[in-house]
């Protein structure tokens, strides 16, 4: 039923019906063939203005550069913009601006010294060239920058320092630097910069004498603040290096004392405190090394003595310097053993009372070492016995046949006893 | 009462469905605002999205750009600059340049601060806050150390680069392409190197070398030549599959019929197999053929980003196009066919400088070959080439025209298809013939100098745009066999076609005619016994139906 009454409307409304239809087939038709007609494009050509090319004025600021755009004749039409393109250093930076129909100026805040083209359009009228800014005065303050905060008074280099003048826009001004360096001894020293490349330099004066050397940048219309460059004396190059107890007796409890005094570089600066000193000594039972740093002006250093009669040759070390020898003695500490011997069955031996340098007796508890040797010096056993009131008694166990002579160590001392014979002999006794 | 009741309720009813009418219509008002503002955001993100894809589409195929950036000698410095610092040097001044063609064409700010600092972050931020996004490339960097301190904290050096800056909107025309001398000190901070201060001494428009070609004109009006494409290989495909057995032996073809020229298609990027066109120019010598190659070929974006390779594969070319050989080079193919898309102005300013550059390289002129002579690039031409394939008559005007810059004026292509079959303009070799005598003498009487094309129907590869007439433009034959045409090159008059051959030319069209008219006479013949024998058939099942 529903198509039947489409249907109907549609014979009914035949000549409607064709109408629009008709209409529409123009309308699609008209696309086609309304097409072709279509103008091409031409290319905008200048259309005739009211107004003469305008005139344009540009004057640098210091806030950026003023465009001025006067109509010669006629009026700016309200409606245009005109155009502004700088190439800048960091590329470029494009504006429009609306015009007044009497005439406009418009600042570009562009403050950056150096060459600029420009470029502006208005309508079919272009201005375009080169704006160059000089960099103003330097302005206060001045940031001299050094290379280092510190350097040492004896080094070939010292560090550089670096002034940019800048002026009130940050441009690198060319106004030259006087640069005044005072030394520790006070000796001023002057010099003046010129600013090429957009930065000044020049290497800090030398001073013989460590301390503080202050830097002072000014120019005719800025000055900076003091920069400080901290001379820090040379190496260790001469010291005092003595052993104010050189020997003592090789107890193992009594001590040597060493001090290294007085260090100066080649400029006779005193080192700084906290500079490290190293002591080592060379030679059997003393191979070592210690370091303590500088305090006051000296380096201290307390050992106990090797616990036998030896000489020794130490030095301190700074750096590069290395100090004299210094000779350190551990001395023998009894004046004299007596002893007797007591049975062969079994082979007993007595010691004492032993007599020390110092003309007391050792301490209780104080060892003797025994070595038991064959013909040919080998240790065939070793026994161990404490002193007790500075005596000791010594029986020995069963000494095998090969067994041929003793050797008794204490406090330095060496005794060496030959036993077939039951003689005594002292081998050997060290100063 | 009852009644006042009613009239107050329909009153009530009245209000209330006023009141809803007013809710939804005001729901309604709100949904479509909140509806416009969030396709005015997906759009407004859309474009954004597509503004930073267009950004790192232009900056990141700049990290591989060749010879962008060379040391010069260093001036005797406090402190010698270390190769590894140097590396480090190059690196953060690259990607310093880098994030500022990015903010340039993206607005965003905010990775500037990494590569810039003090005086210069000032520049930056100001200039990249144009309202108008813009491109900005650089390249050609050449730079010289002034002073490096001793600490190794501060660098200061002299830079001489290229730049090329445009709006994004083509047709605002302010492309300018320039090379700026300038001062820079950068600092270290944060282990980068950063841009502190910069100051320009210098910035001026590629400016063309003032070179005179004594003899040139003389020259170019001797030229006789051919727009070679080879058969096996045409167009594209020439340098992937060239066969340098089959360029020696069309070379030899040319040089026997007396051509004095060559013109061959280098497009841009460089294609594969490039590598042996010194062989070419070799063999080309050999036969004393003068080539016009014709570089930037199939190359129609003039996108500023794309100068430094432009510029880079050129480099690549300067020995070769310096080989004797080489007559005149030839920049563009019909670059008038690209100012529509492209831009007027842009392709202007962009073939204005390329031209600059290969007269201040090679030494050698310069042309560019277009439809009709343009003014303001014909003033750096050396050459005016100009393109034809309408008639005589109106080439005899362009070659007015093209005089009037008094420049030696080469007609860099002219042809005439001899295809009998096209319709609806089919062509005779007797045409074509013609064709080229009228052409050659009207070149001859402007003192122009003249390159056809092509030297063979092309029976083989694709052609451009799927036209098949490009099949049949030769002077010989696909399997080498002479057209009428040669009779004219080697100085013989051919008479312009009768009537009978007007006529005869149409023939093929004649027969399909004939053959479309017996099938409709056919399909008559067969349709109409047909009709009867439906009209029967009805008429007797009617008479079975009423019985």
């Amino acid at each position: 039923m529903r198509f039947t009454g489409i249907s109907a409307f549609v014979k009914k409304r035949k000549r409607l019906f064709l109408i629009v239809l008709g209409l529409e087939l123009l309308l699609l038709s008209s696309v086609f063939i309304l097409k072709p007609f279509k103008p091409t494009e031409q290319l905008l050509t200048a259309a005739a203005l009211p107004l003469v090319k305008p005139e344009l004025t540009i004057s640098i600021t210091d806030d950026g550069v003023v465009f001025s755009l006067t109509p010669l004749r006629g009026q700016f039409d309200p409606q245009e913009e005109a155009k502004l393109t700088l190439s800048t250093v960091a590329g470029p930076y494009t504006t429009w601006h609306k015009l007044e129909p009497q005439g406009s100026s418009f600042l570009v805040p562009y403050v950056r010294a150096g060459k600029t083209p420009y470029s502006l359009s208005l309508g079919t009228h272009s201005f375009s060239g080169t704006l160059e800014r000089l960099p103003g005065e330097a302005v206060t303050p001045l940031e001299p920058l050094l290379t280092a905060r510190s350097a040492r008074v004896t080094k070939e280099d010292m560090p550089a320092v670096i002034v940019q003048p800048l002026d009130q826009n940050g441009n690198v001004s060319t106004s030259s630097v006087r640069l005044r360096v005072i030394n520790p001894d006070k000796q001023v020293a002057q010099t003046e910069l010129s600013v090429t490349s957009l930065y000044s330099w020049a290497y800090l004066p030398r001073s013989r004498l460590a301390g503080k050397q202050y830097i002072i940048a000014e120019t005719d219309t800025a000055t900076g603040e003091r920069a400080e460059l901290d001379l820090l004396p040379g190496e260790v190059a001469r010291s005092d290096f003595q052993a104010p107890v050189a020997e003592a007796p090789a107890s193992g409890r009594d001590t040597w004392s060493l001090r290294l005094n007085l260090p100066r570089d080649l400029l006779v600066n005193r080192i700084t405190d906290g500079t490290n000193v190293l002591f080592y000594g060379e030679g059997e039972g003393l191979d070592f090394f210690v370091t303590r740093p500088l305090n006051q002006g000296e380096s201290n250093l307390v050992l106990p003595t090797y616990p036998q009669a030896e000489v020794f040759s130490l030095r301190a070390q700074s750096g590069n310097y290395i100090s004299d020898t210094v000779t350190l003695v551990a001395s023998a500490l009894t004046q004299d053993i007596p002893y007797s011997w007591l049975s062969t069955q079994p082979l007993t031996l007595e010691l004492g009372p032993v007599i020390d340098s110092y003309g007391a007796i050792p301490d209780t508890g104080s060892e003797v070492k025994i070595d038991i040797l064959d013909d040919n010096n080998e240790l065939i056993s070793q026994l161990i016995n404490p002193l007790s009131g500075g005596k000791a008694l010594i029986v020995f166990p069963p000494l095998p046949a090969e067994a041929s002579q003793l050797v008794f160590r204490m406090a330095g001392e060496l005794i060496h006893l030959d036993l077939p014979e039951m003689q005594v002999n002292v081998l050997e006794t060290v100063p | 009462m009852r009644k006042s009741f009613e009239l107050e309720d329909s009153k009530t009813e009245r209000l209330v469905k006023n009141l809803l009418w007013l809710a939804f219509s005001l729901f309604g008002l709100a949904g479509m605002l909140l509806g416009l503002l969030g396709i005015s955001n997906l759009y407004a993100y859309f474009q954004r999205a597509q503004t930073v894809d267009t950004a790192i589409n232009v900056v990141s195929p700049r990290k591989s750009e060749t010879g962008r950036l060379i040391w010069l000698e260093d001036k005797p410095t406090p402190r010698v600059l270390e190769p590894f610092m140097r590396d480090q040097i190059t690196n953060d001044y690259r990607r310093a340049y880098e994030e500022l063609t990015y903010s340039f064409l993206t607005g965003d700010q905010s990775g500037l601060k990494t590569y810039f600092s003090d005086a210069a972050l000032t520049d930056v931020l100001l200039a990249s806050s144009s309202l108008e996004r813009q491109k900005f490339i650089d390249w050609d960097h050449q730079l010289s150390v002034d002073f490096y301190s001793p600490d190794g904290s501060v660098l200061a050096f002299r830079d001489s680069y290229q730049y090329a800056q445009t709006s994004l909107d083509r047709s605002q025309g302010d492309l300018r392409i320039a090379r700026r001398t300038q001062d820079v000190v950068l600092k270290q901070d944060e282990g980068l190197w950063k841009i502190s201060q910069w100051r320009v001494h210098s910035d001026y428009a590629i400016s063309q070398p003032e070179m005179l070609f004594p003899g040139l004109a003389e020259t170019v009006r001797q030229m006789r030549g051919i727009n070679y494409i080879a058969r096996s290989s045409p167009f594209n495909e020439l340098w992937p599959k060239l066969s340098l057995v089959e360029i020696n032996a069309d070379f030899a073809t040319l040089s026997r019929l007396g051509f004095t020229s060559v013109r061959l298609f280098i497009p841009y990027p460089s294609p594969e197999g490039l590598e042996q066109f010194a062989d070419v120019l070799d063999i080309a010598q050999i036969y004393d053929l003068q080539v016009i190659p014709t570089l930037l070929d199939t190359y129609t974006c003039y996108c500023v980003e794309d100068l430094p390779n432009i510029v880079a594969q050129f480099s690549q070319l300067y020995d070769l196009l310096e080989h004797p050989s080489v007559v005149l080079i030839d920049l563009k193919n019909e670059a008038d066919r690209d100012f529509e898309n492209a831009g007027i102005q842009q392709v202007r300013g962009f073939l204005s400088y390329l031209i600059s550059v290969l007269q201040r390289e090679t030494g050698k002129p310069v042309t560019v070959g277009l439809i009709e002579p343009d003014p303001v690039l014909s003033k750096r031409l050396d050459v005016i080439s100009l393109h034809h394939y309408l008639s005589p008559e109106a080439l005899k005007e362009r070659l007015e025209s093209a005089s009037t810059y008094n420049k030696p004026v080469l007609l860099e292509e002219f042809g005439f298809h001899s295809w009998e079959l096209k319709l609806p303009d089919p062509h005779t070799e007797r045409e074509q013939a013609l064709y080229y005598q009228e052409v050659l003498e009207l070149a001859r009487q402007a003192k122009a100098g003249w390159l056809a094309w092509t030297l063979y129907d092309l029976a083989e590869g694709d052609m451009p745009g799927g036209r098949r007439v490009e099949r049949h433009l030769g002077l010989l034959k696909s399997d080498g066999q002479s057209k009428e045409v040669i009779r004219v090159l080697q100085g013989e008059q051919v008479n312009a076609p009768g009537l009978k051959d007007k006529l005869w030319k149409f023939r093929y069209f004649a027969a399909a005619a004939l053959a479309v008219l017996l099938s409709l006479l056919l399909f008559i013949w067969i349709f109409k016994p047909l009709k009867k024998l439906k009209n029967l058939l009805s008429r007797k099942t009617g008479k079975e139906t009423e019985h």
